[in-house]
């Protein structure tokens, strides 16, 4: 009885969100297909799939006929994986100091940090584009990834992170005879899944960032590929909106994949932060 | 050993600290400084102290921009985390094998740039071929709705894009929080005679409190910040009758399009306040027993 119970409640809440994912998932699927169609059958209802896999819009795309969409997905891998790698690096060593260590103006940088977490980087993005135009640095990748390298959240995560780490385990590496800094890095493996996690986010949120992007970044090839996408979406270019869709999908594919693969790891480390 | 006696590895919280001071704090005080300048870009400004905000007091696009982003933060922080722990306790009782389907299928629009999202959100929900008419107007007999020009509907619609964007990922968050919360505790409490709603009420809620703080603050911020999604839907401007004018697009607006700088800064800054009290009100409230983390 208590058995069977149990399944119904397993089978209904399937069913709910199921029925949630397709609604939530139509678009993209409408998407993809849109990318192998013509006009006249992207608004058609039916049939959604495509009626021949016709690569007519990504050759069109891949050719630079439109923007020159390879180069632009290139800068937007590259702005994405530096501010990210700087980032993790920075927010993970700040956050060790923070949670090991005593010092003088403890108090004053932290104070410092939380109010970073408070003033988002989009509301200061007129001075930092005065900003990097006085430092020369305006329509170069710099000026998208250097406001993103200090993460104010991140400090934060790390702090927490390390917090759990037990001191002994740090002593007994010290009493090894290894330097601060090896003592360091030898804690590295031990918070690997919150180190995926946490470049993971930032991953995502820095291929996400339009407005900084927007009004750093102004030659056509040194764009990124969501303002080439807007570009083609505003232009009065009668752009295919095949071609637009084929654009839109490849955008998915490295978040997705870094998604798929990091799943795992992301699940701990969330697990371990609510529980922080 | 103690903490006062080890070497400090200055070199591993220099990066971070010099990233913050010269990439945000310097353009804080710049932004101030802009503020307080006359509006030529470059070059020949004067200081004209407090009057770009004397002029903000009496601009009504300033306070409609305003109460347009305070609404619209207060809506996603009320409507999405509900939803998601709903959600999330139903994610709880599916079938083991069937989760990593639904979590990727939620977490889709998270992975997608805003951009997209705006985009598909016009191209597939909005318009006479757009599903919310079709499944939620033509059974009813209603006329149609344009979701993105109509000004009743354009908050609404961007409601409906965070909500879309993130629940997947707020979801994930509560799941684990929720695996994270003993079994202990809930058959103590059910031995006690509890309900379903009390052990909810009672366990489930007060655990849950600094996740839902955290998420609360996530959401706010990122709805402040939000540009892209209105950008998309309204070409960049605040809408028909600036019903989707955001503190952010307004700022943008003004700086690039009408080239006035020191206005735009005084924007900014004369919002930052608010918003600043509101995140930390609602970062204090998850705060249960725990000290200041410093």
């Amino acid at each position: 009885m208590n058995h069977s119970r149990k399944h119904i409640s397993s089978l209904s809440a399937t069913a709910a969100l199921a029925f949630l994912c397709v609604i939530f998932a139509y678009p993209f699927v409408w998407m993809f297909c849109s990318g192998f169609k013509t006009d006249a059958e992207v608004f058609a209802l039916f049939p959604l799939l495509p009626q021949h896999f016709d690569l007519v819009h990504y050759r069109g795309l891949l050719s630079g006929a439109w923007i020159p969409y390879p180069r632009l997905f290139l800068n937007s891998l590259f702005i994405a994986s530096l501010e990210t790698i700087f980032a993790t690096a920075f927010a993970c060593g700040a956050g060790y100091v923070f949670a090991k260590f005593d010092f003088r103006f403890k108090k004053t940088l932290f104070i410092l940090a939380v109010a970073a977490v408070l003033v988002p980087r989009q509301a200061l993005a007129l001075p930092l584009f005065v900003w990097m135009n006085k430092l020369s640095l305006l329509d170069t990748p710099w000026s998208v990834i250097l406001p993103g390298t200090a993460s104010g959240v991140g400090f934060l995560y790390f702090i927490a992170v390390f917090r759990r780490l037990p001191d002994p385990l740090l002593d007994m590496a010290r009493c090894e005879g290894a330097g601060e800094y090896r003592v360091f890095l030898s804690t590295l493996p031990l918070i690997k899944p919150a180190l995926i996690a946490f470049a993971l986010i930032q991953f995502v949120l820095c291929w996400q960032e339009h407005l900084i992007p927007l009004i750093m970044l102004s030659t056509q090839t040194h764009l990124t590929v969501t303002l080439g996408l807007a570009s083609l979406n505003a232009g009065n270019l009668r752009v295919p909106y095949g071609l637009l869709l084929a654009g839109c999908t490849l955008t998915l594919i490295p978040t997705a994949l870094f998604f798929v693969l990091a799943h795992r790891h992301f699940r701990s480390a969330l697990a371990s932060l609510t529980e922080a | 050993m103690s903490a006062r006696t080890k070497p400090l590895p200055f070199l591993l919280m220099a990066p971070f600290f010099a990233a913050l001071f010269v990439f945000w704090l310097i353009p804080v005080f710049k932004g101030l400084w802009l503020s307080l300048q006359s509006d030529e870009l470059f070059g020949d400004s004067v200081f004209v102290g407090l009057s770009h905000y004397r002029d903000l007091m009496h601009d009504g696009r300033f306070w409609h921009a305003l109460r347009n982003t305070f609404v619209y933060c207060g809506m996603a922080v009320i409507l999405i985390p509900p939803f998601a722990l709903a959600l999330a306790h139903l994610l709880k009782h599916t079938y083991r094998r069937s989760r990593g389907l639904i979590q990727f299928c939620l977490m889709m629009p998270g992975l997608t740039p805003p951009l997209v999202l705006a985009l598909l959100y016009v191209l597939v929900f909005n318009g006479p071929h757009g599903l919310l008419n079709r499944t939620f107007l033509h059974p009813l007999g209603l006329p149609d709705i344009d979701w993105i020009r109509d000004p009743r509907f354009i908050k609404a619609s961007l409601v409906l894009l965070a909500l879309w964007r993130w629940t997947g990922f707020i979801t994930l968050l509560f799941l684990s929080g929720l695996e994270g919360i003993p079994r202990s505790y809930y058959d103590t409490t059910r031995a006690e005679g509890a309900s379903a709603w009390q052990l909810f009420r009672h366990v489930t809620l007060p655990l849950l409190r600094p996740v839902t703080a955290f998420v609360a603050a996530l959401l706010f911020l990122d709805a402040f910040a939000l540009f892209e999604g209105a950008y998309v839907l309204l070409g960049g401007s605040g809408g028909s009758l600036d019903a989707g004018l955001l503190l952010i697009s307004y700022s943008y607006l003004t700086a690039f399009t009408l080239g006035s700088f020191g206005s735009a800064a005084a924007i900014a800054f004369a919002s930052l306040p608010l918003l600043m009290t509101a995140l930390w009100f609602i970062l204090s409230q998850g705060r249960h027993r725990k000290p200041a983390a410093a």
